[in-house]
């Protein structure tokens, strides 16, 4: 536990509000959050309690409806959609549950693509891409396509496209969610691997037995924020 | 079969907006192709309203000075006597009358025929016979053959019309035959035909080559070459009988058809080229339409195969919805096929032998339903084929969003880059007509067309066989014509420049020995009056014009070209010497007074020879047309100058009035029509194309929507999505304009005979063109690439 670190991300009083056929859905209802730098999170809930859309925001993929979201220090209501294209690239690295590698590049290019947003040079994306594949076990595989992996493989890959950028934040969506349970577990030891060296993670699952791998898991029920747990074991 | 068309006619009228946008889509490329494809079915199946006329041979004659000589009358009747390869020779040349009608005096286009012509032609009368050997001959009763349309605007379409008496240029002819309305000429549409032997007398001279052609009929088993070598034989033998006039003579035979159609040959192929391309591309587009509607009903195949369905059954399902768009589309094309035949007909010029005879005939119906339901079936294939691969599994577990999506894009992407490549030919080729025509117009002719109005007056007949009375009459016309409002001078000719008419002299410069027959040199020999020149900007480079003094009694006179005293008079003054003509035992002199600048006198780009000018007193000429240049309309003097020459003299009509510019158009006519048209099919291309690519690229963008949206998740912008999508329809574009810039390169052999100081390769056209195609990629890219920036990552990531 790093309490003594700065807050990373900082959610006051959030909501947001669906609107379709006249029918307004919350699905967030005055989330307060602080996350600071170097912890590892889950946010835990049943299926429909928002926590996905909590992740969106997070990940700037989305608006809160209402409240301020702090990210770094800086707010990011009114940001510009370039500026906020700009804070994903660089900012925040995403874990999908269904990997949401390109099908039509290689894992190597998977990889290095948000680099290439970046408008790194290449020998710069290189160094990184390699890095990150070898961190996760891949380089060897760093010429194959997406189909050519195993499910357990592929969710290794986005973690490396997600680290090679190295954001300030992972943000993993039910990371184990389309793997098995063995594979499931290489990919929780990988991220526990990546907190341990120093790795922010907010983790979304709805798997109690994933969800203790993080040192504080958030408990979210109808929008809400009901629980906030504490691991016991979190120093792992 | 019966089941599937049902439910494929179902389900195309469960979707109006795509049924009625793919049969419109084939209507387009299938009405373009009936349309042209009525002029090719006559060009090649039904060429000449003529029984058997595979087996007509056009036959004339060729020296070294004139390539394209008329046949001397002698000549004709020795070919006609010692020929072995036809069953009938007849010799035939246009003359046009005028003609006294109840209300007025006009001008009627006619043919001089030799008797044999009639079985050589073997064309029937609809009423009454033909002229036969004791008609064809000097001194005969003066019969005449009228046109069926002649027969109804003249006589009333009487029966009784046999016998009855018509005046042509001042003599009496007695009606024996009315002929059928399709019968002409394969030169032209003549209204009244007479016996040449009446005239022969003054055709007699060996050495005079009085505007006479042939037309032979092949006997069967009598090969083409093996007639073309009897007549050669022949020619050699008049050569040797008659070295006077045939030294160096030979003859010119071609086939029929190719005499009458070869101009328009290319003209016509190039465009039915067009049209083809056109409809290709309509397919490709309707099969692109059909690919994308198998990509969405991947899951109601994937049922109808888990059902037991084989993939025969679902490729005969996608085809049944081919061919019903294919008939659709056949029947919609048809009637735009019979539009754009009529749209064609409005350029081609009205006396063409083409225009009447080019209709929507059972050929061209059959074509249409052939190439409409035949080309849209095999189109149909490619999503048939496609779209009947079903990874069952796959399809039916993941709710039929997937499935074939990539074969399906790539098929697209193909036909889409076909479609521009076929684009492209059409643009460039439509770009070489278009620097055609305008080197046509901007071409020096070497003289100017602007404000001038032309017209035709013939004074045949026995009341003008007197050359001086011709020449009082052409006096008084000059005079009354000048004093008309609006007119700033007057002056008359004969030719006129660019109304396809020449008449060829030999001559010999004086002092050069006589090099024989056959070897003396040859030259346009054309009659002017004073004000020629200047009314027709003709520069004068040297000496002076013609002046009133030069008249019958005086020493004869000449005014040549810039190009006459190159050849004949280079490094010398000309003005002063003189050229010798007519019989070399006692020749002309005629005596230099003038060179003036060269004229294009049969069309920019036409072969051209040195010219001569006698002043219209000393030889006045039988037919002449007056020029009048205007500070007004032109156009607009018509009824003015008919006026004042019905006041000089009522009995002789006025005809073809016609402004210089519309002469010169008409030497232009095939390249004008082709330009239209493959400006149309080349802008009907261009649509479809970037309809076509819109279409796949906004399929594209369709499928890559979770893409888009995981790009932005990791930091994308709105602009290198746009970017992104822009570059996939560029490249589609782009392997077009590759695949295009080839097949462009392949296409110039076939269009290099129709064009005009461009080469077929020309590189500006072709990079004005891919320019344009660039463009026209961007511009269809550019919709479907902004609507990627607008996807919503969360919602393109929560499609799963």
């Amino acid at each position: 536990m790093t309490t003594e670190n700065p807050s990373l991300i900082k959610l006051e009083g959030v909501t947001k509000v669906f609107l379709t056929d006249e029918v307004e859905t919350h699905a967030l209802s005055g989330i307060h959050m602080d996350i600071r730098k170097g912890e590892y999170v889950s946010i835990a809930g049943p299926s429909g309690c928002g926590k996905s859309t909590l992740l969106s925001i997070l990940g700037l993929l989305d608006t809160p409806t209402d409240g301020t979201y702090i990210l770094n220090g800086r707010p990011v209501q009114g940001l510009t959609l370039p500026e906020r294209a700009r804070i994903r690239n660089r900012e925040i690295g995403f874990i999908f549950q269904s990997f949401n590698l390109i099908g039509d590049l290689t894992v190597y290019e998977n990889v290095e693509l948000p680099l290439t947003y970046r408008g790194m040079p290449a020998s710069e994306r290189k160094t990184r891409v390699t890095e990150a594949l070898e961190k996760v076990g891949m380089g060897h595989r760093a010429k194959h396509l997406p189909s050519q992996l195993s499910g357990g493989q592929q969710q290794r890959v986005a973690v490396a496209r997600a680290l090679a950028g190295s954001p300030a934040v992972l943000l993993a969506d039910e990371p184990t969610g389309n793997l098995d349970s063995k594979n499931g577990d290489a990919v929780m030891e990988l991220l526990h691997s990546l907190h341990r060296a120093g790795s922010t993670i907010v983790m979304v699952t709805h798997d109690t037995r994933f969800a203790r791998h993080a040192e504080r898991t958030i408990h979210v029920f109808d929008g809400r924020v009901v629980e906030e747990q504490v691991e016991a074991g979190s120093a792992h | 079969m019966h089941a599937d068309l049902r439910f494929a006619l179902r389900s195309l009228l469960k979707t109006p907006g795509f049924t009625a946008v793919a049969a419109l889509t084939l209507a387009l490329g299938i009405g373009a192709n009936a349309g042209v494809f009525s002029f090719l079915s006559m060009m090649l199946v039904r060429p000449l309203p003529l029984p058997a006329v595979q087996d007509l041979v056009f036959i004339g004659e060729h020296s070294k000075q004139v390539p394209g000589m008329s046949v001397s009358y002698p000549n004709y009747l020795d070919w006609r006597q010692r020929q072995q390869s036809f069953t009938a020779l007849g010799a035939f040349r246009g003359q046009s009358f005028n003609y006294v009608g109840p209300a007025e005096t006009e001008r009627v286009s006619g043919a001089q025929f030799s008797a044999d012509m009639w079985p050589a032609l073997g064309v029937n009368p609809r009423l009454g016979r033909w002229f036969g050997a004791d008609d064809d001959k000097p001194g005969a009763a003066r019969t005449v053959l009228i046109s069926e349309g002649f027969w109804r605007r003249a006589f009333g379409a009487r029966d009784s019309v046999l016998g009855e008496k018509l005046t042509l240029s001042g003599e009496l002819y007695t009606i024996v035959g009315v002929m059928p309305a399709d019968f002409r000429m394969p030169t032209g549409t003549p209204e009244v035909w007479m016996p040449f032997g009446l005239f022969a007398e003054q055709n007699m001279e060996r050495g005079n080559h009085p505007g006479l052609y042939c037309i032979g009929r092949l006997k069967p088993g009598v090969g083409y070459d093996a007639a073309m070598a009897d007549l050669r034989t022949i020619a050699k033998q008049l050569e040797q009988e008659y070295p006077a006039s045939n030294t160096g003579n030979g003859v010119s035979v071609q086939r029929l058809v190719d005499r009458v159609i070869g101009q328009q040959r290319s003209a016509v192929w190039i465009s039915f080229g067009a049209a083809f391309g056109v409809l290709l591309i309509a397919c490709a587009n309707v099969a692109n339409l059909l690919l994308a509607r198998a990509a969405a009903r991947t899951r109601e195949f994937a049922v109808r195969a888990a059902i037991g369905a084989g993939r025969g059954q679902l490729i005969r399902l996608v085809l049944a919805e081919s061919l019903l768009l294919g008939v659709a589309g056949t029947a919609l094309g048809l009637l735009v096929g019979y539009g754009t035949m009529q749209g064609i007909k409005t350029l081609i010029p009205p006396n063409s032998p083409f225009v009447t005879q080019v209709s929507m005939d059972g050929t061209v119906f059959a074509f249409a339903v052939l190439v409409g339901v035949g080309v849209t079936t095999l189109f149909g294939l490619v999503p048939a084929l496609t779209g009947s691969k079903v990874n069952l599994n796959e399809a039916l577990m993941a709710g039929g969003r997937t499935g074939g999506g990539h074969v399906n894009a790539r098929w697209r992407s193909v036909l889409v880059s076909g479609e521009f490549a076929l684009t492209l030919v059409l643009l460039f080729t439509s770009g070489l007509m278009m620097r055609t025509i305008y080197n046509l117009y901007r071409a020096d002719a070497g003289l100017k067309t602007d404000h001038i109005l032309s017209f035709g007056y013939g004074l045949a007949g026995r009341d003008w066989s007197e050359p001086a009375k011709r020449a009082q009459l052409l006096d008084r016309a000059l005079e009354r014509l000048r004093a008309l409002p609006g007119v700033t001078s007057v002056a008359l000719t004969n030719p006129l420049p660019m109304s396809g008419g020449g008449n060829q002299t030999s001559f010999l410069p004086e002092g050069l020995a006589d090099p024989g027959p056959g070897k003396r040199f040859s030259t346009e020999n054309n009659a002017a009056s004073r004000d020629y020149f200047e009314t027709m900007r003709i520069p004068l480079i040297r000496g002076r014009y013609f002046t009133d003094q030069e008249k019958a009694d005086e020493p004869r006179v000449v005014i040549i070209d810039t190009m006459f005293a190159e050849t004949h008079f280079a490094g010398q003054d000309p003005i002063g010497k003189r050229v010798m003509m007519g019989n070399p035992a006692n020749p002309t002199a005629l005596t230099v007074i003038g060179v003036v600048g060269h004229v294009q006198n049969y069309g920019i780009g036409q072969d051209t020879r040195v010219q001569l000018y006698s002043p219209y007193r000393q030889v006045p000429p039988g037919f002449v047309s007056f020029v009048l240049r205007t500070s007004v309309e032109p156009a607009a003097l018509g009824n003015s100058i008919r006026g004042a020459m019905r006041e000089i003299e009522p009995t002789l009509p006025v005809f073809a009035v016609r402004t210089m510019d519309e002469v010169f158009d008409n030497t232009v006519t095939n390249q004008r029509i082709m330009l239209t048209l493959l400006s149309i099919f080349a802008g009907l291309a261009l649509l479809l194309a970037a309809i076509g690519l819109y279409g796949v690229l906004s399929y594209i963008v369709g499928q890559r929507t979770r893409e888009v949206g995981i790009r932005m998740a990791l930091g994308a912008t709105a602009g290198s999505v746009r970017q992104l999508m822009l570059n996939q329809g560029l490249k589609l574009a782009a392997i077009g304009l590759g695949v295009g810039l080839i097949a462009c390169l392949g296409v110039a052999r076939l269009t290099a005979s129709v064009l005009y100081g461009v080469s077929p390769y020309d590189p500006l056209s072709l990079g004005a063109v891919s320019v344009i195609l660039v463009a026209i990629g961007l511009f269809s890219s550019w919709l479907p690439a902004h609507k990627a920036t607008r996807v919503n990552p969360t919602e393109a990531l929560r499609t799963e």
